[in-house]
């Protein structure tokens, strides 16, 4: 005679056991590392393999092993020592000026210009969504000595004709010009947003204890921006530091050398040279730098945070 | 409802004879399973099999399609759509072509190549890459020598251009040496070419990787209506002697140029007397070595010791600098031009005379108003017995082989058929820069345009083609940044040539040039020597 006894509740049947709640996951997600293997990992490790080795894909029969000697290469050589000063001048001169033109700007649109700065706005985003290209060779017509708009301009003002793009000098100012131009508004935007997000408490109580707007600008609003600026200067900065379309169509690293940046110089070497051992080389410099820039500008930015956080809240 | 009882009628009846059928068949197909079943069976198999495998070996030898990459107006894509379109009528395979700009064209050669992709069966390949691509090109001595597949009235090799044909012939062993074409063996460029300029070929050694299709040659344009006035004709004889026309030697063109400047000729009715494109560009290292060569300067020796730097170089390279900053008969903006903005130029009525490899038009505007373009070869050095060294340069591209794709038999049969003499011929309407010297001379070829023809084919038959490098792009790379310094007044001409000499150097020994050789370059250049 059966007997009434409780029901039996098999809990391992509805709660997984330990060895399953460490496989399953796995499993499930295995497509997708399996992509990424093949999409990130392979191509690195085989960037690193490039980098170690003289590696010409037309010229198999000269492939070999060289161990760190395309990074001894790029050290002593004088073309490499040239393009990283000229890369370091072209970024700090074209991030400050965007910078600062683009946090002028912004203050002036933002407190002077009342009415219609919806329009201003809207006028300075164009050239950041034109294309790259079809910017260069706009501004390598404007910048010609014999037909350019600029050179007409100048000459109705009395000053002789310049060859824009045929001096070293005036030729890396035209790439500088053409970069701050296209890339100003996205600092103006940014910063645009940062002063109209900004609490209107500290600034009106500044105001009414009197002080003036330069104080203003320089106690309250700059450190209250600091976040924002400094993101703004990463972008910026990682973004001049691969500067490439540009350059290819107004100059093509002209005249002489004068206008090789250090991207350039990478294309020039894997793409027109076929040297993709010493290109993966200088990529792989490129990356190590880059990377050690953005974690300090990232740590920086994230003391400033804290900094700036009210006091017991972490940002 | 008269009809629709008609209809079912008819409906009835075509379903009884679709069954009566159906039965035949059944009974049939049971009979055979029956009675017939092995040796139908087996019958079946065998025909089958000899079919399929017919099929295949046919289909293997005549595919349908065939890829080529190509490159865009650079070498008259237009022709090319138009001869693929044809082939596909006459011979029922599609050609799928993928066509680039220049630089594009070559990343994508370049990609092709590096993943030994077998999708395009034929590259269409600059002269510059020559070298490079040679070892992953199919050799088409294998071809043109097998009188099974060659067709001597299509390949007709008594046609070409000699010249155009040692820009595809390579030793395979070391396809850099000898650096320039005119090094190689004179049957190779002096012609008559025949078979057995190929034969030769073969037993040398060599190998012969393309068909030339499309040259394009330094040729000068001038402005005939200025030339032919005869007020300004007379003027120009009064000041310098002689009569006004095309400049056959360097000096001539310097007077003809000042004439036509308006800051030495106030009358001028031009604003310059010529133009260069000397940007940092290959357009600047293609129209200096122009210069170089009719100075008899030879860029590089047999032993790839670098020779651009001697005293002719520098006499040369100084002129082509003086023309900008010494006689001023060329805008300075110049420095910033290739041959695009060379084109627009002259185009706009800028200067009267200007040299590009392709024939240069005037803007409608200036035409209406009777502008005329003539033509003329490049002037050159006069030499002491009245002989003019004139070496214009030139390039071509030709059609390779795909070392990595099938089909290599059926590709040869196309690009054999597209650069055959009467096929070339067709694409005059394009104007198409042949190959073959008989183009030049077809009174339908020579019906349009016949004062740029003339000159064009002069031109392509003393013609000087770049080195052959496997390390090309670097080498004119490096030639262009020095020259460029010294145009822009960086560095003296002599200094900025010596530079680029002792760069070159280092390229090539890198590259494994002297090594290979046992060469010391330093007993030349000793000023090289770290």
């Amino acid at each position: 005679m059966p007997t009434a006894t409780a029901p039996i509740i098999d809990v391992t049947s509805t709660v997984p056991s330990k060895r399953s709640v460490e496989w399953r996951p796995l499993v499930l997600s295995l497509p997708a590392i399996t992509i990424l293997l093949i999409m990130v990992a392979y191509p690195t490790i085989f960037a690193v393999w490039t980098a170690l080795h003289q590696y010409n894909p037309m010229l198999p029969e000269m492939d070999r092993f060289v161990g760190l000697g395309n990074f001894q290469h790029a050290f002593s050589d004088p073309i490499f020592r040239d393009t990283v000063v000229r890369t370091a001048v072209f970024v700090v001169v074209a991030v400050t000026a965007e910078f600062v033109l683009g946090f002028v700007l912004a203050l002036a649109v933002f407190y002077l210009i009342p009415y219609g700065s919806s329009l201003v706005r809207l006028a300075l985003t164009m050239p950041m969504i034109m294309p790259p290209i079809a910017i260069g060779l706009i501004w390598r017509w404007l910048f010609d000595g014999q037909f350019g708009l600029i050179n007409y301009g100048t000459g109705l003002l009395g000053l002789p004709p310049q060859i824009w793009l045929g001096n070293t000098t005036t030729a890396m100012g035209a790439v500088i010009l053409v970069e701050v131009w296209q890339w100003m508004p996205f600092v103006f935007l940014c910063l645009y947003a940062g002063l109209a997000s900004l609490p209107s408490d500290p600034i009106e109580a500044a105001r009414v204890d009197g002080a003036s707007p330069l104080q203003l600008l320089r106690f309250i609003v700059v450190p209250m921006m600091k976040p924002i600026i400094l993101v703004v200067l990463l972008f910026r900065i990682i973004d001049c530091m691969r500067v490439f379309d540009i350059v290819f169509v107004l100059t093509e690293g002209g005249p002489s050398n004068g206008t090789v940046v250090y991207p350039f110089l990478v294309y020039m070497q894997g793409f027109r040279y076929y040297n993709v051992g010493y290109a993966a080389a200088l990529s792989w410099l490129l990356v190590i730098f880059v990377s050690l820039l953005a974690g300090t500008l990232i740590s920086v930015l994230l003391r400033s945070n804290v900094q700036s956080a009210p006091q017991g809240v972490r940002a | 409802m008269m009809a629709i009882t008609v209809q079912s009628q008819r409906t009835d009846s075509l379903l009884s004879t679709r069954n009566h059928c159906a039965d035949n068949i059944r009974r049939l197909s049971r009979s055979c399973r029956h009675r017939l079943l092995p040796p139908c069976k087996l019958l079946g198999i065998a025909v089958f099999s000899v079919i399929t495998w017919y099929a295949a070996s046919l289909r293997a030898d005549e595919p349908k399609q065939l890829n080529m990459l190509y490159v865009g107006v650079e070498a008259n894509i237009d022709s090319v759509r138009d001869g693929a379109k044809r082939y596909e009528e006459q011979k029922g395979v599609h050609i799928n072509i993928d066509s680039y700009p220049q630089t594009e064209w070559r990343e994508r050669l370049f990609t092709e190549i590096a993943a030994r992709s077998p999708h395009y069966d034929i590259w269409i390949i600059d002269v510059p890459e020559g070298a490079l691509i040679a070892n992953h090109s199919v050799n088409l001595l294998d071809f043109i020598l097998d009188s099974k597949v060659v067709d001597p009235k299509l390949f007709s090799p008594d046609t070409f251009i000699p010249r155009l044909i040692v820009q595809a012939t390579y030793d395979p062993k070391h396809t850099w040496n000898p650096p320039m074409e005119l090094q190689m063996p004179s049957y190779t460029w002096q012609g008559p070419v025949t078979m057995d300029t190929f034969q030769k070929m073969k037993k040398d050694g060599l190998g012969f990787y393309g068909i030339p299709f499309h040259p394009n040659v330094l040729v000068l344009a001038y402005r005939k209506d200025y030339f032919d006035n005869p007020d300004y004709k007379t003027k120009f004889k009064a000041k310098y002697g002689y009569e006004l026309g095309p400049p056959e030697d360097w000096k001539q063109f310097v007077d003809v140029a000042s004439f036509f400047t308006k800051s030495a000729n106030p009358d001028s009715p031009t604003e310059y007397g010529a133009t260069l494109m000397a940007k940092k560009h290959e357009s600047l290292y293609c129209d200096w070595r122009t210069w170089l060569a009719s100075y008899g300067v030879f860029e590089i020796g047999k032993d790839m010791v670098p020779s651009f730097n001697s005293d002719k170089g520098v006499e040369a390279t100084q002129f082509y600098k003086d023309l900008m900053d010494k006689y001023k008969v060329v805008p300075q903006a110049a420095k910033t031009w290739t041959w695009d903005e060379v084109t627009t130029a002259f185009g706009s009525g800028l200067t009267a005379m200007a040299m590009n490899y392709h024939r240069m038009l005037l803007d409608p505007a200036i035409e209406q108003k009777g502008g005329q373009v003539g033509f003329a070869k490049v002037p050159g050095v006069r030499q002491a017995d009245g002989t003019i060294t004139r070496s214009p340069h030139y390039g071509s591209y030709y059609f390779a082989l795909n070392k990595y794709a099938g089909n290599h038999q059926a590709a040869y049969k196309f690009i054999e058929w597209l650069s055959s003499a009467e096929v070339q011929r067709s694409f005059a309407k394009y104007q198409f820069h042949a190959s073959r010297r008989d183009y030049y001379q077809d009174p339908e070829v020579l019906s349009k345009w016949p004062e740029y023809w003339k000159p064009f084919a002069e031109s392509l038959e003393i013609g000087y083609s770049r080195p052959r490098l496997t390390v090309f792009r670097q080498y004119s790379e490096t030639i262009q940044a020095e020259i460029s310094s010294a145009l822009g007044g960086n560095k003296s001409v002599k200094q900025a040539l010596d530079d680029a000499a002792c760069e070159v150097i280092d390229l090539f020994k890198q590259a494994g040039y002297y090594d290979a050789l046992h060469v010391d370059p330093y007993s030349k250049q000793p000023q090289c020597k770290h």
